[in-house]
C-alpha cells in the first residue's frame, strides 16, 4: 500500500509543525510523522499532577516571540488567539538576606535594581542592553532566520561594521570573561552568568559566545504563553490542518527510502510504505536521522564518521512541577513587593562561587543537595493554568544525564527521585516559606534520563539535539555538508534542532529549511522576509 | 477570527462520542466546529505518562467496538487506525481457563457451547455481528412506539437466528438467569457477571440480561482482536477518528471550554466560550444544530440552565442515577517482572506473567457467585470500604500487550510496567463516608489492593515494586469533566436508564425540548459508555430524520431501526 504526498516531515516539535504549515499552506501535501501520541514535541502543556493544573513540561519561556516569523506569517494571535504575556520583573534573585536582584524588560527600572547592589554595574547594564540590542536587531536575530554564512565570509562581513567588530570581539572571549568585563558585584555577575549560560553555554569555553548578546538580551524579553505553550502547537497544527495538511501519531519508521541516492519517501514499521514526491524532512536527531533510517550503505565513509563523533549535550534539566494550594509568597517581598510577581526566579545562588560549584559539580557527576534552580510559576501571570485560588509552579535545574554514582539509572530510581524532589523544595522554602508541604499538592519530576525516555531525539537528555560548542554551531551545526538543510541524500532535508541555527522554540530550522525547499521545487512563497532581516541585508550586516 | 463565527454544527466535547459525531457530520459535508476545554482531545480515551516516557492508559483501553458500523462508514483504516482483529476464539483455547482461589478452573464444554451460542457463534451463518449491532448499533424506538418483544433489535435477531435463546421472559431476566439456562460452571457464570458488572450492565440486575451478556461478548468474541487494544491503545483509535474528522473539513479548537449553550426562542443557535478560552470568551454560532457531546448534568444543568427548561424536567435530570460501581485502577511499575503464584502455573501458562512481559487477563476469584455478591454488596449495598477480606476481592487484570512499540508502556526501557489491574469499589457520589471517602483511604486502599493481587502474583512486595500508581473514582472524575459522578460510564446502565429510557424516555432519541439542540454524550444516550462510536451512529438516524444530515452512499441504517412517523427515514429507499 502507498500512500504519496509532496512532503513528508518526520517530527511534530515547533520546527516540524513550522515546516508543515509553511509548506501545506504554500499547497503543498504534507505529512507529519510523530513518534509519540500528540504533536508538539518540546511545546507540551499537561495535566502531569491534578487536573486542571496544566504544566508547561518542556519549553516554557518563549525567547522570539518578537521576532520568530511563525507568529507573524501564520497571525497566530489574531486568527489563532495565541497570546503571550510578558511578566515584570523577568527575572529576580531573592537573596537570603531579604535582598532581591531584579530585572526588568524596562532598562532603566533594571537600572534602579542594580544599583542597590553596585553603581557601576547599573552603568554598565545600561550600555549593555543598548549594544546587545542592536546586535540581536541587527545581526543575531537576522542570522536565526536566513542561512549560515561560511566562517571566513561571516568573519569579513563583521570586520565591516562596527557592531559586526564588537560582536565579533565578544565571540572571542569565554561567557565568564564577557561578564568579569562587565560587572564588579558578585551578585550581578551569579545573575548574569546563569542567564547567559544556562541553556547550555561552558561558562569557561569561548568561540560560541555570540550567544551570550542573545541570552542577555533575551533575559528581558521572555514570555509565557497565555494557556501554555502547547496552545502554540495546536495553533499550528491547525494551520496544517486548514490547507490540507495531516499528521500520523504514534508513527513507527523503519526506514526512510533511499533510490539511486534520493529520498523518496518513508517505509512504516507495519509496511505501509509513504512516498514524498518533492522532499522528506527530518527534525529529529542525526544519529536516527542518518545512521537509523537513511542508513550507512547510502553515506559515505567520512560523512558517518563524522556523525559518530557529534557531541550531545553536556548537561540537561531537572525539572520538578509543581500543583500548589496557593501562590507563592517570597520572604524577599517584604521588602519588594513586586518579587510576588517576577517571571523567572533564581534560587539557591547566594554566590557567585555557589554557581561555579554547581557546575563544577555537574562535571563530575555529582548531584549535590543544595544546588540552585530557576524557577517560575506560570498561574500566577495566567489563571488559566491553575484552579481559582491555587497555583502550578516549576523548578528547572541544570543537571547532568549521567551520575557518577549509579549512571543515568539512578535517575530513573524512586528512593532518588523522591529525595531529589525533597531537597528542591526544601530550597524553595527558604526562598519562599509560604509554601510549606501542607501547600505542595502534588509533585511531577522529569529528570535528564525521562526526556530521554520521552523524547527519542533528546539523546542523554540533549533538548538542543547535540550539544553548543563551536564546532557544532552556525555554519558547522550539524556540519558544512547539512548546515543548509539539505543533506548529501537529495530530497533529504534536515529542518530541526540539530541544524543551524539550532536548538529552543526559534522556529528558525523549520522556517529556513521551507525556503530552502520552496527555493529547491520553485514553490511560490506566500510569505515574505521579515523587514528586519530585509533591512539587515540592506546594510551590510548579514 | 471574526466575531460572529458560524458553522452549521457546533459540537461541544472532543471525547469519543463528539469526535466520531464530527466526523460522521463532516463527512455528510457539513461545516462542523468541536469546542474541547483541554489542552487535548480524546476525552476518557487518554494516555497519561505518570512518568515521563512511561505511559499508561488511566481509563479506556480495551476495544468493544469491532461491530461498530463507525469503521467501514469512517473509513478509519485509511486515517491510521491498526488493530490485529485475531481469528481465532478464545474459547477454543485449549487452556483457557478461570482463576479461582485453588489454581485455573477449566472452562467446560458446555460453557463454551452456551456461551457461543448467547453470542451468535453457532448460528449458521454466525450472526454475532448483527446481534451486537441490533443491541447497540440502533437507535431507541421512537416514543409513540411500544417497546415489545417483537421489536425489540435483539429479540429479532435470536427469534430469527437462534430461537432457543428467545424466551418470552428473556427481556425480564438477569444474566445469572440467562446463564443458569445455557452454561454450566460456576466460576465460568462468576468470572462473566464480573465482567459484565465492570463493563456496564451487572450479572444480577433485571432486564438487562442481553446487553450486561453482550457487554462481555463485544471483547470476549473472536471477531475483537489481540489482547483487544489496538496500536497505540484507544487513545490510537481515537486519533484515526480525530483524523478522520479533520480530514473532511471539521474545525477542532482545544482549550475551549464551553460556558452556554445559547438560546433563542426556544432555539439552540450556538454557544458561548469561557473568557479564558484559547479564542476569547466569544460566540459560536450553530446554523444547523448544537450537539452536546459533554456529560447530561453539565449540558442541561449549566449550559442550558433552568431558564430554558421545564422544572420537572431539570428535576428528573438531577435525578439521573449515577449509582455504580467504579474502578479503582493500579498500575504496578517493578523492578522484576510480575510471577504467577506456583499454583497458577499449570494449563501451559508462561511462568512469567504474559509472554510479553505482562500479566494475561484475568478475572480472580471466580470459585462462586457467593463472592460476586459479597462484593457487589459492598459496592451497591453497603456502599463503603470494602469488607471482603483481600482474598475475596474481585479484580480484573487488562490483558498482556504485545510489545507493539507505539504501545503505551513500550518506550520505558527500565524496570516493568504492568497493565491495569482493576476493581470495583463505590462511586464517590454514593460512599457512605463521603465523596472523597476512597482518597482518605488511599494508603490503606492501595495495600489492599496489592494483597488481593497478590492472591495470584508474586512481585507486588516492597522490594520488587517501584511504584503503584493508583486512581481512584475521583481522580477519574476530576480529570475528566464527562466521567460524572466518578464512574466510568457515568449514568448506570440498568433497565430503567437503557435503550428507549436513557437517560429518560423524553431524551432517549437524542433530541432535547430545545430545538437545534441533541446531544451524544455516554451519559446521555443510548448504549451508554464504551468507546463504541454507537451514540454518534445512532444520532445520525435522528439528524437526518429532521433533515440535518443528508449522507451519502456509504450510509446505511440499523435493519432494526423505526423511524419516526412524519420524519424523513434514514433508511435509504
Ligand atoms: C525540560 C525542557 C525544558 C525546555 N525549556 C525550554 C524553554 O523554556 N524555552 C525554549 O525555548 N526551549 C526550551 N526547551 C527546548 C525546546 O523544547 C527544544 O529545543 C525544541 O522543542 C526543539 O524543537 P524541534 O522541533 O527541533 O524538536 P522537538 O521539539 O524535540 O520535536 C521533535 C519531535 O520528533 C519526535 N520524534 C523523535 N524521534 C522520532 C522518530 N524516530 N519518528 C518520529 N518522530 C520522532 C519527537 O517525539 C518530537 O515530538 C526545553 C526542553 C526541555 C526538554
Ligand atoms: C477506568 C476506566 C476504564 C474504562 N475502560 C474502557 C475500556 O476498556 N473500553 C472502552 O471502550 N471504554 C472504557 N471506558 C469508558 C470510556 O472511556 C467512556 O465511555 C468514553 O470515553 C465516553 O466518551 P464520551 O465522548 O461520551 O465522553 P468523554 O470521554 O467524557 O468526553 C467528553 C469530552 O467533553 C469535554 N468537555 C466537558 N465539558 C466541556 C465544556 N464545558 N466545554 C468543552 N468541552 C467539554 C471533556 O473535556 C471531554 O473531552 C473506561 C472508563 C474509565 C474511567
Amino acid at each position: 500500500m502507498t500512500q504519496s504526498y509532496d512532503v513528508i516531515i518526520i517530527g511534530s516539535g515547533p520546527n516540524g509543525l513550522a515546516a508543515g504549515a509553511y509548506l501545506s499552506r504554500a499547497g503543498q501535501r504534507v505529512l507529519l510523522l510523530e513518534k509519540r501520541f500528540e504533536a508538539g514535541g518540546g511545546l507540551a502543556t499537561e495535566q502531569v499532577t491534578l487536573p486542571e493544573y496544566y504544566h508547561n513540561t518542556h519549553a516554557i519561556y518563549k525567547m522570539m516571540v518578537d521576532y520568530a516569523p511563525v507568529y507573524r506569517d501564520f497571525e497566530l494571535e489574531s486568527r489563532y488567539g495565541v497570546k503571550h504575556i510578558q511578566p515584570e520583573p523577568q527575572v529576580a534573585m531573592p537573596l537570603k538576606d531579604g535582598r532581591c536582584l531584579c530585572i526588568h524588560s524596562d532598562i532603566e527600572k533594571s537600572c534602579q535594581s542594580i544599583a542597590r547592589f553596585s553603581k557601576r554595574d547599573a552603568e554598565s547594564y545600561r550600555e549593555m542592553r543598548h549594544d546587545f540590542a542592536r546586535m540581536m536587531r541587527h545581526i543575531l536575530a537576522p542570522q536565526t532566520y536566513v542561512p549560515m554564512e561560511g566562517a571566513l565570509e561571516m568573519a569579513a562581513r563583521a570586520e565591516e561594521t562596527e557592531l559586526g567588530r564588537a560582536l565579533s570581539e565578544y565571540a572571542e572571549k569565554t561567557p565568564q570573561e564577557i561578564v568579569f568585563d562587565l560587572f564588579e558585584d558578585d551578585h550581578v555577575r551569579t545573575l548574569m552568568l546563569y542567564m547567559a549560560c544556562h541553556w547550555g553555554l561552558e561558562h569557561d569555553q569561548s568561540g560560541v559566545s555570540y550567544m551570550v548578546p542573545i541570552y542577555l538580551d533575551r533575559m528581558a524579553n521572555y514570555r509565557l504563553t497565555a494557556g501554555g505553550s502547547h496552545r502554540v502547537s495546536n495553533a499550528l497544527l491547525k494551520c496544517i490542518f486548514e490547507h490540507g495538511g495531516q499528521i500520523r501519531t504514534g508513527a513507527e519508521i523503519r526506514r526512510i527510502v533511499v533510490e539511486r541516492g534520493r529520498a523518496c519517501g518513508v517505509e512504516m514499521q507495519d509496511g505501509t510504505h509513504l512516498s514524498a514526491e518533492k522532499a522528506v524532512v527530518s527534525t529529529i536527531d542525526l544519529h536516527q536521522t542518518f545512521l537509523a533510517y537513511v542508513g550507512e550503505e547510502n553515506l559515505e565513509r567520512d560523512f558517518v564518521e563524522g556523525l559518530r563523533t557529534w557531541e550531545w549535550e553536556e548537561w540537561s534539566l531537572c525539572n520538578l512541577h509543581l500543583a500548589l494550594a496557593e501562590p507563592p509568597h517570597f520572604a524577599a517581598a517584604e521588602s519588594e513587593p513586586e518579587v510576588d510577581r517576577a517571571f523567572i526566579y533564581l534560587m539557591g545562588y547566594e554566590s557567585l562561587g555557589d554557581l561555579l560549584d554547581h557546575w563544577g559539580a555537574m562535571r563530575e557527576g555529582r548531584l549535590a543537595a543544595d544546588v540552585g534552580f530557576n524557577a517560575c510559576f506560570p498561574s500566577v501571570h495566567d489563571s488559566f493554568q491553575a484552579p481559582v485560588g491555587r497555583a502550578t509552579g516549576l523548578l528547572s535545574q541544570m543537571a547532568p544525564f549521567d551520575l557518577a554514582d549509579g549512571g543515568s539509572e539512578r535517575w530513573l530510581a524512586h528512593e532518588t527521585r523522591e529525595e531529589i524532589s525533597e531537597q528542591r523544595l526544601a530550597l524553595l522554602r527558604q526562598y519562599v516559606p509560604n509554601l510549606s508541604a501542607d501547600n505542595v499538592l502534588w509533585t511531577y519530576l522529569t529528570t535528564p534520563a525521562d526526556i530521554q525516555n520521552k523524547f527519542a531525539n533528546m539523546v542523554r537528555g540533549s533538548y538542543k539535539q547535540g550539544a553548543y560548542q563551536p564546532l557544532q554551531m552556525g555554519y558547522l551545526r550539524p556540519n558544512d555538508e547539512c548546515s543548509h538543510y539539505r543533506t548529501p541524500i537529495q530530497g533529504l532535508y534536515l529542518g530541526g534542532a540539530s541544524v543551524a541555527p539550532g536548538g529552543m522554540v526559534l522556529f528558525g530550522p523549520g522556517y529556513n529549511c521551507s525556503n530552502a525547499i520552496a527555493e529547491d521545487f520553485g514553490i511560490e512563497k506566500w510569505w515574505q522576509e521579515l523587514d528586519y532581516v530585509t533591512a539587515a541585508r540592506e546594510e551590510g550586516y548579514i | 477570527m471574526g466575531k460572529d463565527e458560524r458553522f452549521d454544527i457546533v459540537i461541544v466535547g472532543a471525547g469519543p462520542n463528539g469526535m466520531t459525531t464530527a466526523a460522521y457530520l463532516a463527512k455528510c459535508g457539513l461545516s462542523v466546529c468541536v469546542l474541547e476545554e483541554r489542552t487535548e482531545c480524546g476525552g476518557a480515551c487518554e494516555t497519561q505518562e505518570p512518568i515521563p516516557g512511561v505511559r499508561i492508559y488511566p481509563h479506556a483501553m480495551l476495544m468493544y467496538a469491532s461491530a461498530a458500523p463507525g469503521f467501514e462508514q469512517l473509513e478509519l483504516h485509511k486515517y491510521g487506525f491498526r488493530m490485529e482483529w485475531e481469528p481465532t476464539n478464545p474459547m477454543e483455547a485449549a487452556n483457557a481457563g478461570l482463576a479461582c482461589t485453588d489454581g485455573w478452573r477449566a472452562i467446560s464444554d458446555a460453557d463454551k457451547l452456551g456461551w457461543a451460542k448467547i453470542g451468535g457463534m453457532l448460528g449458521q451463518p454466525p450472526f454475532t455481528r448483527e446481534l451486537l449491532r441490533a443491541t447497540f448499533w440502533c437507535p431507541p424506538h421512537p416514543s409513540d412506539v411500544e417497546v415489545t418483544d417483537e421489536n425489540t433489535p435483539y429479540m429479532q435477531v435470536y427469534k430469527k437466528h437462534q430461537p432457543d435463546i428467545w424466551t418470552p421472559e428473556l427481556r425480564e431476566m438477569t444474566m445469572f438467569d440467562l446463564m443458569d439456562e445455557h452454561l454450566e460452571t460456576e466460576p465460568f457464570k462468576t468470572g462473566m457477571a464480573f465482567a459484565a458488572w465492570a463493563s456496564g450492565a451487572a450479572g444480577h440486575w433485571e432486564g438487562v440480561a442481553i446487553p450486561a451478556a453482550l457487554c462481555v461478548q463485544l471483547l470476549t468474541l473472536p471477531n475483537t482482536g489481540k489482547n483487544s487494544i489496538p496500536r497505540g491503545g484507544l487513545h490510537g483509535y481515537f486519533h484515526a477518528i480525530h483524523r478522520a474528522a479533520v480530514h473532511r473539513g471539521a474545525v477542532i479548537r482545544t482549550s475551549c471550554p464551553v460556558d452556554e449553550i445559547l438560546i433563542e426562542d426556544g432555539r439552540a443557535v450556538g454557544v458561548r466560550l469561557r473568557e479564558t478560552a484559547a479564542a476569547g470568551g466569544k460566540t459560536i454560532r450553530a446554523n444547523k444544530a448544537v450537539i452536546a457531546a459533554c456529560d447530561v448534568h453539565q449540558a442541561f444543568l449549566k449550559m442550558v440552565g433552568p431558564k430554558h427548561l421545564d422544572p420537572a424536567l431539570i428535576r428528573t435530570i438531577k435525578d439521573i442515577s449515577l449509582k455504580n460501581q467504579t474502578l479503582y485502577v493500579s498500575v504496578f511499575h517493578t523492578k522484576k517482572q510480575l510471577t504467577y503464584k506456583e499454583r497458577f502455573r499449570e494449563l501451559g501458562e508462561a511462568r512469567y506473567v504474559g509472554e510479553n512481559r505482562q500479566p494475561g487477563l484475568g478475572i480472580y476469584p471466580c470459585d462462586s457467585r457467593e463472592i460476586y455478591y459479597e462484593n457487589v454488596r459492598d459496592v451497591d449495598g453497603r456502599k463503603g470500604q470494602p469488607t471482603v477480606p483481600p482474598e475475596r476481592a474481585l479484580w480484573f487484570q487488562t490483558p498482556p500487550q504485545s510489545f507493539d512499540p507505539t504501545d503505551c508502556q513500550a518506550s520505558y526501557p527500565r524496570g516493568y510496567i504492568s497493565n491495569a489491574f482493576e476493581m470495583a469499589v463505590t462511586s464517590p457520589d454514593y460512599h457512605t463516608e463521603g465523596e472523597d471517602a476512597l482518597d482518605r483511604h488511599k494508603d490503606e486502599m492501595d495495600r489492599f489492593m496489592r494483597e488481593s493481587y497478590s492472591q495470584m502474583v508474586d512481585g507486588l512486595d516492597d522490594d520488587n515494586l517501584i511504584h503503584h500508581w493508583s486512581a481512584t473514582g475521583r481522580d477519574i472524575e476530576f480529570r475528566n469533566t464527562g466521567l460524572i459522578g466518578g464512574t466510568w460510564c457515568g449514568s448506570r446502565h440498568d433497565e430503567d436508564q437503557l435503550w428507549t429510557n436513557r437517560p429518560l424516555p423524553e431524551l432517549a432519541r437524542y433530541r432535547t425540548p430545545i430545538e437545534g439542540l441533541y446531544h451524544a454524550h455516554q451519559t446521555s444516550g443510548h448504549p451508554g459508555g464504551l468507546c463504541l462510536m454507537a451514540i454518534p451512529y445512532n444520532l445520525m438516524h435522528i439528524l437526518i430524520e429532521d433533515g440535518i444530515a443528508e449522507p451519502g452512499k456509504w450510509w446505511y441504517a440499523s435493519p432494526y431501526y423505526i423511524p419516526q412517523e412524519g420524519k424523513i427515514s434514514a433508511r435509504r429507499p
